[in-house]
């Protein structure tokens, strides 16, 4: 019976042999557990100590929300920071690098594929790069290059705003290139025309990027910042890595803050329901991102 | 004038793009070949030389439990990736050109790539409990069934890019030569697409190798991989100070990636930026 009607939706039969692993192991792996967080996150399970098994419907929602011992606003400013700057610094780095890449002059090649290495380059090292250079001390890379310059070493990772900027900073180096890479691929297919005609009427390189360039590009860089979103609010490693979520939960933006809630003090229900929160505003946002793509375009 | 002026500015920009990428690359892979006393010195010719193996070697003499995770690592990404790219090459050429009505495709593509936009911890925190009761946790299959989510999405959306580049003539003329579907993606359309069958495989290893969050919830003792390894041994690196050996592990812990990526230049930039730019 359910044969037919798939067979009907379908119209053949080789569709639903080719179909069937992928969708059966995605509903495994996705839909079930999505369904199963819901569930946990409307009861109260707690792991390392033993808790009788109870539906407290939307409470672990609304003390997520309201109690600080959760730490969810903290985390929520902490994601905006983290997210807005990194996200804002990526997109005119990224834009810039790839208006420099577009040009053709000796050794560009190399320069492209280097691009690529931050990319590939798993974000544990990444993260074990960037934690290498901020060490205390006066022998590590940033500090010996603060004493050249006469001022004396600073413990970077135990200071609040100077732990942030350095996720930051990790962060734009290991996702410039592929801003950088989304642009000048988008860079390479855009027509010479306009760009000759405004060479000719003697148009600065600056008017040239602000009414050509970006225009043309408008639709490329929405959907770059789309992908970046949804990514930076997922960061886990390198914050891991270099800070985990210190000093005191300076660092620790929301998907950080599910995870230690959930894994460090075992409170599986009121993590599930952060993520779920977290998630559900991720869906919304990106909504909204795309449809506002597609009604410019 | 201009054009000196101009070469200037590119030599200057290639530069610090250079340096930019090098240097933190760089400072770590001079910390590892640094001996411990060595280490604590300012930058300085006796600071870099004689360079010294010693905490590679460490790495190794640790025991088995290093090797062990290289092992895992390997068995687990290699496994997920030819699972994944077979698996989601099929739903790929499914979605891609075999007729269907165009709202469930459209529906099921969106849906299936929409994946990514959920944090993984969405379905880690329930992963977590059901593999502790079904006795999947720290085991090498529920590691591969986990990665799972994240190949076969990536594998649909990189192979429907590809496919979308082969005419539909070629379907056509296989299927009046009595072809099934399943015959012509696995006789016909994959032979074909070798190369961004390759990258799609590659790709989905290095994802695999490089993951972190799900192996350090989903995994103990035994099917433990190089990513937790390597962040697990911090927090001690941290209190004795040995960063040397540290470095060694990221070092190590890159050089795949690398690799690969000088092998796949072109192709993977494409495969990188999810299809969207063409190499």
């Amino acid at each position: 019976m359910t044969l037919m009607i798939l067979q009907r939706l379908f119209k053949s039969r080789d569709t639903i042999i080719l179909l069937s692993p992928a969708l059966a192991i995605l509903a495994v792996t996705t839909i079930f557990p999505f369904i199963y967080c819901i569930w946990i996150a409307v009861h109260n399970i707690v792991i390392f100590y033993p808790v009788p098994l109870e539906f407290v419907g939307l409470d672990n929602f609304i003390s997520s929300l309201t109690s600080p011992i959760y730490g969810f606003w903290n985390a929520v400013s902490a994601t905006i920071i983290f997210t807005g700057c990194s996200l804002a610094i990526e997109l005119i780095l990224g834009l810039g690098i790839a208006i420099f890449l577009n040009k053709e002059f000796p050794g560009v090649w190399f320069l492209r594929y280097i691009l690529i290495l931050p990319l590939v380059i798993s974000p544990v090292s990444i993260g074990l790069l960037f934690r290498l250079m901020f060490l205390p001390g006066d022998w590590t890379l940033i500090n010996w290059m603060l004493t050249l310059i006469g001022l004396q070493p600073i413990r970077w990772l135990a200071d609040a705003k100077l732990s942030m900027l350095v996720l930051i900073l990790t962060d734009v180096w290991e996702w410039t290139p592929f801003m950088a890479m989304i642009f000048l691929g988008a860079l390479q297919v855009l027509p010479p025309e306009p760009f000759e005609a405004a060479m000719i009427d003697g148009a600065t390189p600056l008017k040239i990027l602000r009414h050509i360039t970006i225009p043309l590009l408008r639709e490329v860089i929405a959907i770059a910042v789309i992908l970046r979103l949804m990514d930076s609010l997922k960061t886990f490693d390198i914050i891991y890595i270099i800070t985990q979520g210190g000093p005191g939960e300076a660092t620790q933006i929301l998907n950080f803050n599910a995870f230690v809630q959930a894994f460090v003090f075992g409170n599986l229900s009121i993590a599930s329901a952060q993520i779920l929160i977290l998630t559900i505003t991720v869906m919304i946002i990106s909504v909204l991102l795309i449809r506002l793509v597609r009604r410019g375009t | 004038m201009n054009k000196r002026y101009e070469r200037i500015v590119i030599t200057i920009s290639s530069i610090i793009l250079l340096v930019w990428i090098f240097l933190p690359i760089t400072w770590m892979l001079l910390i590892s070949f640094e001996s411990q006393s060595q280490i604590f010195l300012k930058p300085s010719l006796e600071k870099f030389f004689p360079i010294t193996l010693d905490n590679y070697a460490y790495l190794f003499r640790t025991g088995a439990g290093f090797v062990r995770c290289i092992f895992n690592s390997l068995i687990i990404a290699g496994s997920t990736s030819v699972l994944a790219t077979i698996i989601g090459s099929m739903a790929a050429y499914a979605i891609q050109r075999v007729p269907m009505r165009r709202s469930i495709r459209d529906n099921l593509f969106f849906w299936i790539i929409s994946q990514r936009i959920m944090p993984f911890l969405a379905i880690l925190i329930p992963f977590y409990v059901l593999y502790q009761q079904t006795g999947l946790y720290d085991t090498i299959p529920g590691m591969i069934l986990a990665y799972m989510t994240f190949t076969i999405p990536f594998t649909v959306f990189s192979m429907v890019g590809y496919f979308n580049e082969i005419p539909i003539e070629i379907d056509e003329a296989a299927l009046i030569d009595g072809c099934s579907r399943i015959m012509i993606l696995f006789k016909v359309l994959l032979p074909i697409c070798k190369a961004g069958l390759a990258v799609t495989f590659l790709l989905n290893f290095v994802l695999s190798w490089n993951e972190l969050l799900m192996a350090l919830i989903l995994t103990g003792e035994n099917a433990r991989t190089i990513a937790v390894a390597a962040a697990l041994f911090l927090p001690s690196a941290g209190r004795s100070a040995l960063w040397g050996p540290a470095a060694a592990i990221g070092i190590f812990f890159m050089l795949p990636a690398i690799a690969l990526s000088f092998i796949l230049r072109r192709s993977l930039v494409r495969g990188l930026t999810m299809g969207m730019v063409r190499g």
